[in-house]
């Protein structure tokens, strides 16, 4: 698990490579999440479109991210593949998170 | 100790097909032990949406054993045995760890309020609701020094009905 960001005018879009953000590496998502943010965007857009199985502790790492944004900024999901749509619905976390539907909405790419 | 992690071949029983697997109590294991299994239970037929549901169940139970029984040794065992037939799937988990406080299992717990602020979200305890979610009939038990968990999933799809392979 990789995390690749792009930051344009305050937004920043984090794109998750690999397929799984689970009890493994958890932690180190976190951490790297913790660095990616240290730009203190105003929104962020997290991709996880490669993402096709997430447990309770990568939930938990999603949350303890968004928990550290600076005050007033904001975090979108973008790209979730049904199983982790899932997860988010179960834990009813899908109300508390802005979820794209429909992959990433415009302005936003990690592409070089 | 040194556990050898292995998936066992899928036996045919008279009234289902079971699996066992084992492996030591690390994170690591757990996501290989995962892979392993949707391998195996991907070729019995299951369909994508069933695996997804038993992949998550599984991955909420070792973990809760890892963290909690092992609280992070990583020379524990666990086992893992699966029996299923057309509707439903059981899953028998055995470890040598701790004992689940007060010898049960916890309460379903409460769903987290929606609209709690940010800073008041939980970052844990996610594992024990989504293992609420997913599976029936669960139950702990405690002999000999081994936890036993065993619960139930329901197939979305059911399977085939078993039939005996004629020989000749």
């Amino acid at each position: 698990m990789q995390i690749e960001t792009s930051e344009r005018g305050g937004s920043l879009t984090v794109a998750v490579r690999g397929g799984r953000i689970d009890a493994a590496c958890a932690q180190r998502f976190k951490d790297d999440m913790r660095l990616a943010l240290a730009c203190e965007p105003r929104h962020v857009l997290l991709d996880l479109s490669e993402v096709e199985f997430i447990d309770s502790s990568g939930l938990g790492a999603i949350i303890a991210s968004k928990k550290a944004l600076p005050q007033g900024a904001e975090m979108a999901l973008a790209g979730l593949q049904p199983r982790v749509a899932r997860v988010f619905a179960l834990t009813r976390m899908d109300r508390v998170f802005a979820i794209h539907e429909a992959g990433l909405p415009p302005g936003h790419s990690t592409a070089a | 100790m040194n556990v050898k992690e292995i998936t066992l071949p899928v036996r045919h029983l008279a009234n289902g097909h079971a699996l066992a697997d084992r492996l030591c109590s690390t994170p690591h294991a757990v996501r290989h032990a995962l892979l392993r299994l949707r391998e195996a239970l991907t070729a019995a037929g299951l369909s994508p949406e069933d695996l997804g549901t038993v992949e998550l169940a599984l991955a909420e139970a070792l973990n809760n054993i890892v963290e909690h029984a092992y609280r992070g040794r990583a020379d524990g065992w666990i086992t893992i045995e699966i029996a299923w037939q057309r509707t439903t799937l059981r899953c028998l988990l055995q470890d040598g760890g701790r004992a689940m406080p007060g010898l049960r299992l916890p309460p379903p717990g409460a769903v987290f309020a929606a609209a709690s602020a940010i800073e008041d979200l939980p970052e844990g305890g996610f594992g024990w609701q989504l293992l609420v979610a997913l599976t029936q009939n669960r139950r702990y038990g405690r002999s000999g020094g081994r936890n036993h968990l065993a619960f139930e999933i329901r197939l979305q799809d059911p399977l085939p009905t078993f039939c005996h392979q004629q020989a000749g």
